[in-house]
This record gives structure tokens, sequence and C-alpha cells, in this order.
């Protein structure tokens, strides 16, 4: 096993012990097909969630962190740290402009939902381990 | 119920989209589905639309048109290349694109008079931005 397959593995379970947030985190593609988007006439839009498996770490920032961030730009309070095993998100999952985080309750009902701002990976062995995401939230249900 | 106001604003932003050749119109809208629908493009026409004036005869829409481009003589021919445009007729039937394939034009016609850019001062970008008002009757 290579070592970098090894450290995936022991993140994943780390996430999974960890478990920092009370809510389920999902990630949300959103389609929109046929209407007219020059004038935002969609006629069908798709919502899809699928629950991430290892669920990530979820953090919100605090007054600290957004004080001494190199980028006042990039973290302002309202935004939310995420640490997610690359077996939960891939670089395309994250390179999609129409994907956001969504934590619902147990009941299935949309708390918050978190855009992304930026993104860095963890790398060893030019494989990434896990993803450390900047988001923003933007809507309360 | 016919909404004026609406199919102004579908209208220019046709106008735009549709005669610009090789340009890209990039309308910019706060939607709950996009959130980077309200950022600006870059090497676009941004179209936002501002302030709104309604009166009993005739009315008023604000837009702001901000172009915005790497490379400043790729601006400057934009820029040219929408005041040719508006300059044409300085007005155009207004559309109900109700059914947006097929739009339907409508007895009557939104109206504009000055077109004046100024620049935007800018490290990254040449941007050039243009406030004009849209009227039209309201009757």
């Amino acid at each position: 096993m290579s070592r970098a397959t090894s450290a995936i593995a022991k993140i994943s379970n780390a996430l999974r012990s960890v478990n920092a947030t009370d809510r389920v985190v999902y990630k949300r593609l959103l389609s929109r097909v046929g209407g007219d988007p020059l004038i935002g006439k969609p006629t069908t839009v798709t919502v899809l969630d699928t629950v991430l498996s290892p669920q990530p770490a979820v953090f919100a920032v605090n007054q600290e962190q957004v004080k001494n961030a190199t980028s006042q730009a990039s973290m302002s309070l309202g935004s939310y740290k995420i640490i997610a095993s690359s077996e939960s998100l891939t670089k395309d999952d994250l390179e999609t402009s129409n994907l956001s985080f969504v934590l619902k309750n147990v009941a299935g009902e949309l708390i918050e939902e978190l855009f992304i701002k930026s993104y860095t990976p963890y790398i060893l062995d030019g494989v990434v381990l896990a993803w450390n995401i900047f988001a923003v939230s933007k809507k309360r249900g | 119920m016919d909404n004026k106001l609406q199919n102004v604003r579908d209208t220019f932003l046709h106008f735009l989209s549709d005669n610009l050749t090789g340009v890209i119109v990039h309308p910019r809208r706060i939607d709950e589905y996009d959130p980077a629908g309200d950022d600006f493009a870059e090497n676009a026409v941004n179209v936002e639309y501002v302030g709104i004036s309604l009166g009993f005869i005739s009315s008023e829409q604000e837009v702001a048109l901000d172009v915005i481009y790497t490379n400043e003589r790729d601006a400057v021919d934009v820029v040219h290349q929408v005041w040719t445009l508006l300059s044409s007729a300085f007005y155009t039937p207004v559309k109900d694109y109700t059914v947006s394939s097929t739009p339907t034009t409508l007895d009557k016609h939104l109206v504009w008079s000055s077109v004046r850019f100024k620049k935007v001062y800018s490290g990254e970008y040449t941007h050039f931005v243009c406030l004009m008002s849209l009227k039209f009757d309201t009757r």
C-alpha cells in the first residue's frame, strides 16, 4: 500500500471519529435545463444532494482566525472551514461551478447552504489526501 | 398579466446579446441557484439593471454596462461596438419573452439617449462603465 493510500485511509477514519458538526453534510449539484439563461428564465432546475462519506469536518471560523488571516478578502465571520477526505470529494467536484454544501438536520431539513470560496489540497507523493476548503454561508433554511 | 418592466429588461438584454458579434454579454443578477450570478465577468459586457422609476405615462429603467477586458485595445474595440449598436437607432421594439424561443413583438418601444462611458481604474483590467436610462411607455 502506498504512503498516500495509507494516509488517506487514516484521514478518513479520523474524520469518521471526529464528526465536528451535528449536521449531516451533503454536496449539492444544481443543473438547469432549457429556458433562457440570458434573461434568467430556467424551465427545469434539478437539485441533487449526495451525502458525503466520510463526513467532512466543518468549523465556523472565529474572530481571531479572521483577524490573523493572510487574506481578509477570503475569510470573514460567516465563513466556514471544511476538511474533507479525498475519498468524499474529487478535484472535479470542487471545480464544478454548481457545487455547494448543504447541512441538514436529522429530519433531512436544510439548515444551511455553504458556497465554496477557495480550496487547497493536502498532498503526499503527488496524491491528494484531503481538501482544506473555505466556504461562506449564504442561505439558511 | 403583461409585465412591461420585465419585457423591457428582457428586450434590452437580447438586443445587446443578439447584435454584438463576438462579444459576451453577461447579465449580473442575484439568483438563488447561481451564487456567482452577480459577479463581474472578464472579457465581457456586463449588464446590471439598477434603479427603476415608474410613472403613469412613461417610466425609466436604469442599466449599467460594464465593459471589462484584460487588454485595453479589446476593451476600446468593444466600447466602440456597443456605441455603434446603440447609436444605430436609439430605440428598439419591446418584445414579450414569455416563450423565449419565439418572442412576441409588442406595439411599444424602449428608447435611450446618451451613451457615456467612464473609466474605472483597476490594476488588473481595463474597465469602462456606462450608466444609461431606458425609457418606455407604461400605458
